[in-house]
């Protein structure tokens, strides 16, 4: 295996995938470890992925695809409602206004489930096409689709504070017409 | 749109870089040599696992900690007035970022968590905060699960599923070895000072082991209920767990299909869930969980509304009587019923009427909204006077930095 070509790639990304993992997990020690898992599951194929030519494109679907199946494992709805970890008490009355529009985001996406939490990331952070964002994930084009629909309802629902960022500029009128007319929130 | 690529962005800033390069590196090494060894063995799955038990489980002995289990306390109605942080010490090459998945005993005696050296994972116990003892990790295990009072630690992963059973694997620390908790897809999820630990093997059966080497036995679950965790065992023998109405199917993808409750077992006696309030500030209560039980206590939370109404509170049962009592929002509680909460980034451990802060460490203030410099308690022994946890001292635009600390509280 090329160790110095591995090395550099990852320092060179280092950045960009911790941020990734952080908003996949919502969580530095979650977010450290995803981001573990897959470099080492990178690691272990470089020499293929380097053959390939895209390390990129496949990084992207290792990450997806362990925070996924991180989901899929769970037995127990752990990363929803029934945590043992409760939910944290109402934010101070002190914060500036954009970092109470953050925590609230932090929140409300803490709150879809893992592949919608993905596929808001994929889509409305690395700014992936919707085509992309079903390759990293292994979808069909209509999953994603749905999926980024239910997302956005969902985000609509929790934090009807943000609405106004939850306004997609494609989205097909069936699948939110429920939260907007709940919510006030013109489509 | 731009208003959610902005707030993303804001978020991730808060990410840091997790320069887990050379982790990384060594283990994919670690597990193309496997796999290597795997095809030019022609091996069966029998003999590399094997193998690897030979290979990874412990090479270095380790000496048992000297742990004395002490009574259990009663509830403590005189709550500690103070609470004092000291840093964990770390075992030599165990950097203050490297530590995970921290844990602790009934006692608050005993902590024990995930951390890393240079050459790799390794479990670090610790016995009254004092100089840990270092153990191999068990290769493959990603969590501490549960530390009892004498000293054992659970350790697990979570693989998914094959055939649509799981393929969960637990590994119990106890008495300077390792050993691998037998039963398909064991999952040990407690364990108690005489070494009973209570799981689920494959297809959610609630099981005990009465120790470590034991076969698994059936644990009675009511008709229609199916177990999951988190679950716990109490000294005493009680054990509480969660079960889901419905059954648990391979799709959609291992979800119940009804809502959770908390039960709890008696020693030798059958399953009683745990009552509930009808309504949670006037919202129909519709699920509760219970994820820890010691001295005739059961700590755990209770859920009622839907959506962004949802709300969630602590609650701690008192399993003699019966009686359930709803606690304040909080982010952790014990069986006794002390808390932790956080306000403008700062948190008190409250319970029995009195409040406490549990302080950052001297020289390292936590900021207002708690971003930076955040303390998290993952810690509370039932009594309320030892928590753990960690403080992220991660300078602006710096590396993240994390302080491993314990609290004694009196």
């Amino acid at each position: 295996m090329d160790d110095e070509g591995f090395r550099d790639f990852v320092h060179a990304r280092l950045g960009w995938l911790s941020r990734i993992a952080y908003l996949l997990t919502g969580d530095r020690h979650a977010a450290e470890d995803l981001l573990q898992n897959t470099l080492i599951r990178l690691s272990s194929r470089w020499s293929k992925v380097v053959a390939a030519g895209t390390p990129d494109a496949y990084v992207r679907k290792l990450m997806y695809h362990e925070h996924v199946s991180a989901w899929r494992r769970a037995r127990h709805l752990r990363a929803e409602y029934t945590t043992a970890e409760l939910p944290d008490g109402a934010a101070g009355p002190d914060m500036a206004a954009e970092t109470v529009r953050r925590l609230l985001l932090e929140q409300a996406l803490a709150k879809l489930t893992r592949k919608q939490r993905a596929v808001i990331v994929l889509r409305y952070f690395e700014d992936l096409s919707e085509a992309d964002a079903a390759e990293a994930l292994g979808v069909s084009v209509g999953t994603v689709k749905s999926q980024t629909s239910h997302a956005l309802a969902r985000l609509r629902e929790l934090a009807p504070e943000l609405h106004v960022l939850v306004k997609e500029p494609n989205e097909r009128a069936v699948g939110a017409v429920r939260a907007h007319s709940r919510n006030g929130v013109t489509a | 749109m731009s208003d959610l690529k902005e707030l993303l962005h804001a978020i991730s800033d808060h990410a840091g870089v997790f320069d887990v390069t050379e982790r990384a590196f060594v283990l994919g090494r670690r597990r193309r040599t496997r796999q290597r060894t795997a095809f030019a063995g022609a091996a069966t799955t029998l003999a590399v696992t094997a193998l690897l038990v030979a290979v990874n489980l412990p090479a270095r002995p380790a000496p048992e900690p000297a742990i004395t289990p002490v009574p259990s306390p009663s509830p403590s109605m005189v709550g500690p007035s103070a609470c004092t942080p000291a840093e964990l010490p770390l075992p030599e090459g165990v950097r203050n970022d490297d530590v995970f998945s921290i844990h602790g005993d009934p006692t608050g005696r005993v902590l024990a968590a995930r951390a890393w050296d240079a050459k790799g994972a390794v479990l670090v116990v610790w016995v009254d905060g004092a100089s840990p003892t270092v153990v191999p990790w068990p290769d493959g295990a990603t969590s501490v699960d549960a530390v009892s009072s004498t000293g054992a630690v659970l350790m697990t992963v979570e693989n998914g599923t094959k055939g649509g059973r799981e393929k969960s694997k637990t590994w119990v620390y106890r008495d300077g070895k390792v050993t691998r908790l037998s039963g398909t897809g064991a999952l040990g999820l407690g364990i108690n000072a005489t070494g009973t630990i209570v799981g689920l093997v494959a297809d959610n059966q609630l099981v005990t082991w009465s120790d470590a080497d034991a076969e698994p036995v059936l644990l009675p679950v009511p008709d229609g209920m199916t177990a999951a965790d988190p679950m716990a065992i109490a000294d005493d023998g009680t054990i509480a767990a969660q079960l889901y109405e419905g059954r648990l199917g391979p799709k959609p993808a291992y979800r119940y299909s009804g809502p959770g409750w908390g039960y709890v077992w008696p020693p030798g006696g059958s399953p009683q869930r745990l009552r509930v309030p009808d309504t949670l500030n006037g919202l129909p209560v519709d699920a509760s969980r219970a994820f820890a039980v010691a001295d005739g206590w059961a700590a755990g939370n209770i859920g009622g509304g839907k959506n962004e109404a949802r709300l969630t509170r602590p609650t701690r049962w008192n399993l003699a009587t019966g009686e359930v009592e709803v606690l304040a929002a909080a982010e952790r509680v014990s069986p006794h019923g002390w808390s932790i909460v956080r306000k403008a980034g700062a948190l008190t451990l409250v319970g029995w009427g009195t409040a406490v802060p549990v302080p950052p460490m001297p020289g390292h203030p936590i900021s207002r909204n708690g971003v930076r410099e955040r303390l998290n308690v993952y810690v509370v022994s039932p009594d309320g006077r030892v928590l753990a946890g960690i403080q992220d001292v991660t300078p602006m635009n710096g590396l993240p930095a994390y302080l491993t600390l314990r609290w004694t509280c009196r």
